[in-house]
């Protein structure tokens, strides 16, 4: 191959190119790599279980439900747990897993920008959460939603597809707020187990907390976007809930942030190879 | 490709610490194009230096520039560099050639550009299409090394840092990987190689760069590092006819300050502080009585000697 045959675009053309290629392999990693099985395990936890409720169901059980108990089943299950430690076991690990795998020197030895790196990075693992907690979502409920209709005595319905999308893009937000916690605790923590679980434990009591603190969570702002209200139970502190058209915005702007961040502590990372 | 004059690296007063630990310390170098041997023992500073020299760590003190370009400058630099590291370690789950091929990507080749490039580098360090596919993960340790050094060479680098790069390899493949190296240099590559193995260091080398507790020691081709260890007076073995003849000519002599005849009776080994006048003292003997000189070579002018001399002891891994 000559000189010219090597030469590569430059400026804008080039990040595109190094982002796609990065994208490209961390997808990989992080659908289809030993690193990815606990982020299966926790989007198919909600199919199984919904899987058992049909089963239940065909065999005459009393399964039938609501629209309320359909949103619980979404909102403390698909939601606060599978989604959750999912996106958490794939952010986590797009930068905290290279470096136990002792890989990232191959990103940072080619000639791109830290901070396209972050940003392949982080949408790689933003279609691989979205892919795998949509279908989670999407299944469990379709199946839990058909469980609860076939009751013997039911009145309920079905899901429509206008509240199906709109679970979705509860899951699709979801998966972008947690996944930039999980980003910045994965560059910045070097144990960010228990960083995660107290993460959870805050965003679990969001409905105890006083209005000023609970804006600083993520679930706050999924609770305005789910399709059917999340009831909180008697002993919730209410509050006015922020509106979709806040929300939205506001965590693609937390996102942002934290890519920049992200960046940020890539463009100051050293990696030594050696104990000397 | 460097302009003749501009040298391949410039370090000036460079320190790196670890925290409190020290990793480099004043070290000021200036490393020429051709193939430059990092020899010192663990813990002296050659990965440090290395990483220095591919911008994966910054020097607390001091600048570096390679082929002109700060190193900070990654973007700039690493087009240009190519690092075969120390560690064994790979993204999981990758084949030696999706390895290759998926980095490239990364440098900003396009699909076509970064399949031809893989295949070309494989070819380079001898793997085949069917290692190409497997897993590394199933890889041999002299494979490893290969697909690394594959993809450190694979975006067809102006400068190759190599730690450790016959690590893991059998003597074949040691011998291969030197003839490859020797190549690369030929065609205009500059190599940084670090080994534990002085004898090979030797083969290979054009200058060396000895190190020790994090400070340079010596630098520049050996036979000028070697002149420059007054301490320690050059040997030279010489193999010729009549050889107690020349020892009792010689032992006179001021520049010869030890001399000893070897066990076989047909050569003798001379130590001199002076090996200029040696050799004309030389040069004049087998002249005036005749000899026949079958061979005359220094004894410790390489880099084990070098190494012995400076660092003290051996390197642990001749």
């Amino acid at each position: 191959m000559n000189t010219s045959a090597l030469e590569r675009p430059r400026g804008l053309a080039l990040w595109q190119r190094q982002f796609f290629a990065t994208l490209r392999i961390e997808i990989g990693r992080a659908l289809f790599s030993r690193r990815s099985i606990p982020a299966w395990l926790a989007a198919l936890t909600p199919i199984a279980l919904s899987g058992l409720i049909f089963t239940l169901s065909l065999f005459g059980a009393k399964t039938e439900g609501s629209a309320r108990s359909l949103t619980m089943y979404y909102f403390y299950l698909v939601l606060m747990v599978a989604t959750f430690f999912g996106t958490a076991f794939i952010f986590v690990n797009l930068f905290r897993g290279d470096l136990l795998d002792r890989s990232l020197h191959f990103y940072f030895l080619t000639p791109m920008r830290r901070g396209v790196l972050a940003a392949g990075k982080f949408a790689a693992g933003l279609v691989a959460g979205w892919t795998l907690f949509g279908l989670s979502t999407a299944i469990s409920l379709e199946v839990s939603a058909v469980a609860y209709r076939m009751g013997s005595s039911s009145t309920y319905p079905g899901l429509g597809p206008s509240t199906l999308v709109g679970y979705l893009l509860t899951t699709v937000l979801g998966v972008l707020g947690y996944g930039s916690v999980f980003l910045l605790l994965g560059l910045f923590v070097r144990s960010p187990l228990l960083p995660a679980l107290a993460l959870w434990g805050w965003e679990s009591i969001n409905f105890l907390l006083p209005p000023v603190l609970k804006r600083l969570s993520v679930v706050h702002y999924l609770k305005s976007i789910v399709p059917v209200p999340v009831d909180d139970g008697p002993f919730a502190v209410l509050s006015e809930p922020t509106s979709a058209w806040l929300s939205v915005p506001g965590l693609l702007l937390v996102a942002a942030i934290v890519l920049f961040l992200a960046a940020r502590r890539l463009r100051g990372m050293e990696i030594a190879y050696s104990s000397e | 490709m460097t302009g003749h004059c501009e040298p391949t690296i410039v370090f000036s007063g460079v320190s790196r610490f670890y925290g409190e630990v020290l990793g480099v310390m004043g070290v000021d170098l200036l490393v020429e194009a051709g193939i430059t041997s990092l020899v010192g023992p663990n813990g002296s500073g050659k990965s440090t230096v290395m990483n220095l020299i591919t911008g994966l760590i910054q020097p607390t003190t001091g600048k570096i520039r390679v082929l002109g370009i700060d190193p900070s400058d990654s973007e700039a630099l690493l087009g240009r560099v190519g690092y075969c590291s120390q560690f064994d370690s790979f993204p999981r789950g990758m084949t030696g050639g999706q390895f290759i091929d998926a980095f490239l990507r990364v440098h900003g080749f396009d699909s076509r550009q970064a399949e031809e490039l893989t295949a070309q580098a494989l070819e380079v360090v001898g793997l085949d299409q069917a290692a190409a596919r497997r897993k590394i993960a199933s890889y041999s340790k002299g494979m490893r090394q290969r697909i690394k050094l594959a993809q450190a060479l694979a975006h067809r680098p102006q400068l190759l840092v190599l730690d450790e790069p016959l690590n893991g390899l059998d003597p074949l493949a040691r011998a291969e990987i030197i003839g490859l190296f020797r190549s690369l240099a030929e065609q205009g590559l500059s190599l940084v190689i670090s080994s534990h193995i002085l004898h090979e260091v030797d083969l290979l080398s054009d200058q060396v760069v000895l190190l020790k507790g994090g400070r340079v020691l010596a630098e520049g081709e050996i036979t000028a590092v070697r002149s420059e260890i007054r301490e320690h007076p050059l040997q030279i073995n010489i193999r010729c006819s009549r050889p107690q003849l020349l020892a009792s000519q010689v032992f006179g002599h001021d520049s010869a300050v030890e001399v000893r005849l070897h066990d076989d009776r047909r050569g003798l080994l001379v130590s001199t502080t002076d090996a200029p006048s040696f050799y004309l003292l030389l040069n004049r003997l087998v002249l005036e009585h005749d000899l026949e000189i079958e061979s005359v070579a220094p004894a410790d002018e390489n880099v084990h000697a070098v190494y012995r001399y400076l660092v003290g002891g051996d390197s642990e891994d001749r």
